[in-house]
């Protein structure tokens, strides 16, 4: 009895493992697809198309594009995200703070269609399309509210009497944020910023609105060739942008680890997406291996 | 002010040695959150080198009063005067008060020494003198060879050591501390209170504690400030506040007490010793703390440990009470009976075994203080 259960949860587990997986591994043998149509299975391996995506400035560029609006969205929503998130946290006049929380968040609420048409209508009477800038500006609010939840939850966990216990030493209010609390919140801020680039590289709706047709990002590209002309540079660009999320985030947790590893305790460190269900077994793995970290 | 007492500090190799600690008024000091007076106009002096706890429950405003000081609240109304300047509106980082808080509030991400060094960096002080302090620090809490350690590495007992270290190490003017003992066990308490008494003797520095733990204030204190309501109940020494108390508030919030109710028979004596009518008849004698506009409903407080079995001495005549037992317990240095006085107002006494065993023999028995150990208070009718 108790070994079948053991064995469907196994089985229930690797399906959804499996559907959740599959698509994106699915995309390597379609990258390397022989035939220049998309059947599968592929007939033939080659990395000929691999050559031609690197070799096509239209790719390269719609590549370099994602990564600079990816740069500008981390930087710009774990900065606004940061000092929403102290202020949510740490602010003495709370009176507005109720309303604040769900306005910031809102955009995690509202979809996105509804949110690109609503900007792409006052962007055109205000003239403002024809920039990636304003992809960065919409992509940004859209990262904020995972961003701001991650970093308040990080910041819950800090203690507020450590940056007072500062200022009584001797230090002004910034120069103790700077040199207590943001340390703490390092694991937090990468978490983060992880959060946000992942978010911006594959973000497509808002993308497909504003950005310009000569300066499409790489999933904006990837969906005109779907309407248009299915080639098989788009498996290509997708396995690109596989690898590209898996690297980001790869890098991500690896320095994520090596941050809550320096700073050992579990405090103000939120775990890469869910603080609350995994800060209880963090905080006892981390007092377990607490000597070893400091060291 | 502050340069020039490191500069001091550093001639002495490494440590700020004995210093004169600060003077503090406080003047009517007021708090309030909404409706509520957290502080409600408290007005304290306290004297260079001096140690003063503030002591109250929960909600006395003691903590409040202490962050108020230290400039991590703000004050609604009323002044804050350290050494003659008044730093009401200063900034918490130009006080150069030292702050030693419950949770010690020590910086997870440094190592023993990187704390000890947190507030010598802030004053720029050069390596070589934040070195010697640093060691100085560590040896004045005896935590020589921990400067490496995190403070997730250290018992609570040393954390705490660490965190006093940290708020001596510059010579602050003044030293806050607040409820530092309270998450220690009894034992360690004990043995951190020795430690913070020696500290204070040996650096002269001014101390404001703030406790809610009576024993900690008595035994700590060079004088007790009793809190209530946001308000000072009562200002003065351990013995005073013990044997003296102004109000039933003090006298039931510091140690334990007896209660009997009457009716004042007459003014004080030269000695100040006056006599009360109980509901029985019997009259019994105390030293009177009542005011003269307070009217003649009185209660005589005895502290348990005041009240002897049988006889009562030629001086003591007239203090004099029957009393039943009911229960008592064995407490080791002690024995404490429980019952009620021929008023039917319940009693505790601590007696010695010899003393308390008549008393458990027969379960009743004569009781008598002497008059200069009864305190006669007014009846308060919110206490």
């Amino acid at each position: 009895m108790d070994r079948i259960g053991r064995i469907a949860l196994w089985v229930v587990a690797a399906a959804v493992l499996a559907f959740l997986l599959a698509p994106a591994i699915l995309v390597l043998p379609m990258s390397l697809n022989s035939s220049p149509f998309l059947v599968f299975p592929p007939p033939g391996y080659t990395f000929s198309w691999f050559g031609q995506f690197f070799a096509s400035p239209e790719w390269m560029a719609a590549l370099q594009r994602s990564g600079e609006v990816a740069l500008g969205v981390v930087l710009l929503s774990v900065l606004l995200g940061l000092t929403a998130a102290y202020a949510l946290t740490r602010s003495r006049r709370q009176r507005f703070m109720p309303l604040v929380e769900p306005l910031v968040t809102l955009p995690m609420i509202v979809p996105s269609l509804i949110f690109a048409v609503g900007v792409y209508i006052v962007a055109i009477r205000l003239h403002l399309l024809g920039g990636l800038w304003i992809v960065v500006l919409g992509q940004a609010v859209l990262a904020i509210p995972f961003v701001l939840l991650n970093l308040r939850a990080a910041l819950q966990t800090i203690d507020p009497r450590l940056e007072e216990a500062a200022w009584t030493l001797g230090s002004k209010r910034i120069a103790s944020f700077v040199r207590i609390t943001l340390p703490l919140m390092v694991p937090a801020l990468i978490a983060s910023a992880v959060l946000a680039a992942v978010l911006s590289l594959d973000e497509t709706v808002f993308a497909l609105f504003m950005t310009p047709d000569t300066a499409p990002t790489l999933p904006v590209l990837m969906y005109r060739n779907i309407q248009y002309n299915l080639n098989p540079l788009v498996p290509v660009a997708a396995a690109v942008m596989v690898f590209a999320t898996g690297l980001v985030g790869g890098v991500g947790g690896f320095a994520y680890w090596l941050a809550r590893r320096r700073l050992g305790s579990g405090r103000g460190s939120a775990s890469m997406l869910n603080q609350d269900l995994i800060s209880q077994s963090t905080a006892d793995e981390v007092a377990s291996d607490g000597e070893v970290a400091g060291v | 002010m502050v340069k020039s007492q490191v500069s001091e500090g550093s001639s002495r190799g490494g440590g700020i040695g004995r210093v004169t600690g600060g003077s503090l008024q406080l003047e009517s000091l007021e708090r309030h959150y909404g409706s509520i007076a957290a502080v409600a106009g408290v007005d304290l002096r306290v004297n260079s080198g001096e140690f003063v706890s503030l002591l109250g429950p929960s909600g006395s405003g003691k903590t409040t009063t202490l962050a108020i000081i230290a400039g991590l609240e703000k004050a609604d109304a009323g002044r804050v005067v350290l050494d003659d300047v008044d730093i009401t509106s200063w900034r918490p980082h130009k006080r150069n008060i030292g702050v030693v808080f419950q949770s010690y509030a020590l910086f997870p991400h440094m190592t023993v020494a990187e704390n000890l060094a947190y507030p010598l960096h802030c004053r720029k002080l050069d390596r070589k003198e934040i070195e010697g302090r640093v060691k100085w620090a560590l040896g004045l809490v005896r935590l020589e060879g921990y400067e490496k350690r995190y403070p997730r590495e250290l018992s609570g007992g040393q954390q705490q050591r660490v965190a006093v270290a940290r708020a001596v190490i510059y010579g602050p003017r003044l030293l806050l501390m607040d409820e530092p003992l309270s998450a220690l066990d009894r034992r360690l308490r004990d043995e951190l209170q020795g430690e913070i008494r020696e500290l204070h003797k040996n650096l002269g520095m001014t101390v404001v504690y703030v406790t809610h733990d009576q024993g900690e204030a008595l035994s700590l204190s060079d004088r007790v400030v009793v809190m209530r309501d946001g308000l000072v109940e009562q200002v003065g020494t351990p013995q005073e506040i013990y044997d003296r108390p102004d109000t039933e508030f003090v006298a039931r919030f510091v140690g334990n007490s007896n209660f009997l109710r009457g009716t004042l028979a007459g003014p004080a004596d030269a000695s100040g010793v006056a006599r009360v009518h109980l509901p029985g008849g019997s009259v019994v004698l105390g030293v009177s703390r009542v005011p003269t506009n307070s009217g003649r409903d009185v209660q005589v407080l005895v502290r348990p440990e005041y009240l002897h079995v049988g006889e009562p001495n030629a001086a003591s005549v007239g203090s004099s009470l029957q009393v039943r037992i009911t229960d008592t317990v064995y407490q080791g240095s002690f024995v404490l009976c429980v019952g009620e006085f021929e008023t039917g107002e319940s009693c505790r006494l601590h007696l010695g075994r010899e003393e308390a065993a008549s008393l458990i023999r027969d379960g009743r028995g004569q009781v008598w203080w002497r008059p200069e150990d009864g305190v006669i208070l007014p009846v308060q009718p919110n206490a």
